[in-house]
């Protein structure tokens, strides 16, 4: 009975939610939007009995009382706050890129000059006046790629705007495009929002990128908790090259999930970076599908989670086709009693011989009151492939620790150059010396306040 | 300079010592060599001098600078004075050697009252020893001993002492993975640095540091005391005749107690 009356609060939630988002939307989309939510309410709420949610308590997402972002409100907030905002100044005013930045879920600033033609970097907003066709096209061919699964379907039926990157064939960029969402909760408000949005990444034959995805938010101070959907699709046609760095820095009390998927035809190669530092609950979904021959992922990871935080990185790679390679090693850092989860799941379809797959998860345990879960899965139904897989938990080195402090390091100073040096080589994995350096800032600023904890 | 009573170790959880009931002492300037078979004791009295946590001492005292070295924490150790270059080095990725060896420098100079190093001081005081030493400069671009070879890993012990300026230089076997050119670059590197407020403490298998950096003593290390104290011809004997003949005159000396 309980659950029942969960369940009908939440639908009847969800479908108030809908009703925040304008009316004079087009038909197609309206539809799309109500037959999304329908689906959404159709499936029975994730709970730790499911084994993908084992480790995952999604309750928090259900019982808040939302209310959506609004772009006014946004607009006026990022006027109002972003220039105080001196961690950011770095970031916005980076040299040499193409630039989109987000408030609360909603587009506020693009910077796409010198654009090649035909490329686009724009929002799908402002797409659904100048050309609404193309976001119909893409919308209908969305929908049928994947079974349903709630938080994506909840994303489909209330998104409110997103980034379509579109590089047509053999347009390589100079310039890498840097995706900013900023959050933060409004001045006088007293409940959650939340924000949903989609992004589309479409590279065609040998079209070459490199994609900054940032998510920050404003304000750690607030103890009011924001929620960020989003869900991410990526297509890299024949030969091209995407080159994906992520970054999240919400705040301590954020719901942050992030869905992305990403499809790679015949040798075509995906790089993706990601590091994830903030959010009360952040988990970020990555399915991987080496659809054609010879294609390439490589994944690197990093999570530094502290207090009571807890950061997922559940991560499915698909080789379908023959001779495609992906390569994983991703890491973990977790003090207090916060957890980090990870899944490595790794299928190898009967047809993908030839295949590489290798993947390494590695995890630094900085208190025993903090959690590690690491489940890497190896899924293999062909015989002729190279693959390996390990886990590993271990806490700070005592050897290594003497032997920086027997050359005067202090006790302290020792362990923070030791918890450093272990996420070292993800943040060095990050070749673009811009995103590298304030990726490297934000994660030595968490690593240092970790650090800081120990000494006292 | 370092006096070393009574001491009774074994290692932390265990009741067995290792050291049972070892006296030393070691006057400024003099180089100690100290010998013996394996198991003995060698290595865990280079780690209770430096301070390692995975030694308890049950009994006895250590004396350095006239302080008592046993209630310093293992930096405070090294700030004084102390510098052990370890046997087994620890190789740590990650942390860059340059980076590593300034920080290192710059706390121990300011935990002696000495101005810090800048950066172009260091440099030139890390080249000038390097040259010594006969390694290249894209040493220090690499993480700290990580990937290096055995005798990379001990020339890196030996430009850390040489930027840390210790009172007293403990080398644990540091002649072990050292080929001959190495080694004879390091004993020259170490003669240079005796100086009359040095003192020295080497741990070796074997004589020939020994013919190249000369002692004052030789000490041999048997079950957990020092049982025979010399100068180099201690060595010498030992290079030929092994440890066999020790055990004969250790159960006469029982045999005479008794």
């Amino acid at each position: 009975m309980v659950m029942d009356r969960q369940q009908a609060d939440w639908q009847a939630h969800c479908q108030g939610l809908l009703q925040q988002i304008g009316c004079r939307e087009a038909t197609w989309l309206k539809d799309w939007r109500h037959q999304h939510l329908e689906q959404a309410l159709a499936l029975s709420f994730p709970n730790r009995r499911h084994e993908i949610w084992r480790y995952t308590d999604m309750t928090a997402w259900r019982s808040a009382d939302l209310s959506l972002s609004l772009p006014l409100e946004a607009l006026r907030a990022y006027q109002n706050t972003i220039h105080k905002e001196t961690v950011l100044a770095q970031l916005l005013k980076m040299p040499s890129v193409y630039r989109a930045v987000f408030y609360n879920g909603h587009l506020q600033q693009t910077h796409t000059q010198d654009l090649p033609s035909q490329a686009i970097i724009s929002n799908w907003t402002t797409l659904l006046q100048q050309n609404p066709e193309l976001v119909q096209d893409i919308c209908t061919r969305l929908q049928y790629k994947e079974s349903a699964q709630l938080f994506k379907s909840l994303n489909y039926a209330l998104m409110q705007d997103g980034l379509l990157i579109y590089l047509p064939k053999g347009v390589q960029l100079k310039q890498p495009i840097v995706m900013v969402s900023l959050h933060k909760v409004g001045e006088k408000s007293t409940a959650p929002t939340l924000s949903c949005n989609q992004h589309w990444i479409y590279l065609e034959e040998g079209a070459k990128a490199v994609v900054w995805q940032v998510s920050i938010g404003l304000d750690a101070q607030n103890n009011i908790a924001y929620y960020h959907n989003v869900a991410t699709d990526i297509q890299l046609a024949r030969g091209a090259q995407l080159t994906h760095y992520q970054l999240q820095s919400h705040t301590q009390q954020a719901q942050h999930l992030s869905m992305q998927r990403v499809e790679l035809q015949r040798d075509s190669q995906l790089e993706q970076h990601s590091i994830a530092l903030g959010g009360r609950l952040a988990r970020q979904e990555d399915q991987i599908i080496l659809q054609g021959e010879g294609a390439q992922a490589c994944v690197s990871g990093l999570t530094v989670t502290m207090g009571c935080q807890q950061v997922d990185h559940d991560l499915n790679i698909q080789h379908i086709a023959p001779h495609t390679t992906s390569k994983t090693t991703c890491k973990a850092i977790a003090a207090q009693r916060s957890k980090s989860v990870f899944k490595g799941g790794i299928h190898i379809c009967p047809h993908a011989h030839g295949t590489q797959a290798h993947l390494q998860n590695t995890n630094l345990l900085l208190d025993p009151t903090a959690e590690i879960n690491t489940k890497p899965e190896l899924n293999i139904e062909n015989n002729d492939v190279q693959c390996s897989h390990g886990a590993v938990v271990g806490s700070v080195d005592q050897e290594a620790k003497h032997y920086l402090q027997s050359r005067g390091l202090s006790k302290q100073e020792a362990y923070r150059l030791l918890v450093n040096a272990f996420a070292k080589d993800r943040l060095q994995a990050i070749h673009h010396p811009s995103i590298y350096s304030v990726t490297e800032q934000m994660t030595l600023d968490k690593l240092t306040r970790i650090a800081e904890l120990n000494l006292s | 300079m370092l006096e070393i009573r009574d001491l009774t170790v074994a290692i932390d959880g265990e009741s067995t010592p290792i050291l049972k009931g070892l006296n030393l002492s070691i006057n400024s300037g003099k180089v100690h060599a100290i010998m013996g078979p394996n198991g003995s004791g060698k290595s865990t009295l280079s780690h209770v001098l430096a301070g390692h946590t995975g030694y308890s001492v049950l009994q006895g005292s250590i004396q350095f600078m006239g302080q008592d070295l046993l209630v310093l924490a293992p930096e405070e150790r090294a700030i004084l004075g102390i510098f052990l270059a370890f046997q087994y080095p620890v190789a740590i990725p990650g942390i860059n050697n340059m980076y590593f060896l300034k920080e290192a420098c710059n706390r121990i100079r300011q935990g002696r009252h000495e101005k810090s190093l800048d950066a172009v001081d260091f440099l030139a005081q890390v080249r000038t020893h390097l040259k010594q030493i006969g390694l290249d400069e894209s040493f220090l671009k690499r993480s700290l001993n990580d990937g290096f070879s055995g005798g990379e890993k001990k020339s890196n012990e030996i430009l850390q002492m040489l930027m840390l300026q210790p009172k007293l230089a403990i080398l644990d076997e540091t002649d072990s993975g050292l080929d001959i050119d190495a080694l004879q670059a390091i004993s020259k590197v170490i003669n240079q640095q005796r100086t009359p407020q040095r003192s020295w403490l080497l741990v070796t298998h074997y004589q020939r540091l020994l013919s190249y950096i000369q002692p004052d003593y030789v000490h041999i290390l048997y079950k957990g005391r020092i049982v025979k104290t010399g100068d180099h011809n201690l060595a010498l004997r030992l290079e030929k005749e092994g440890y066999g003949w020790l055990q004969a005159e250790a159960t006469h000396t029982v045999e005479g107690h008794d």
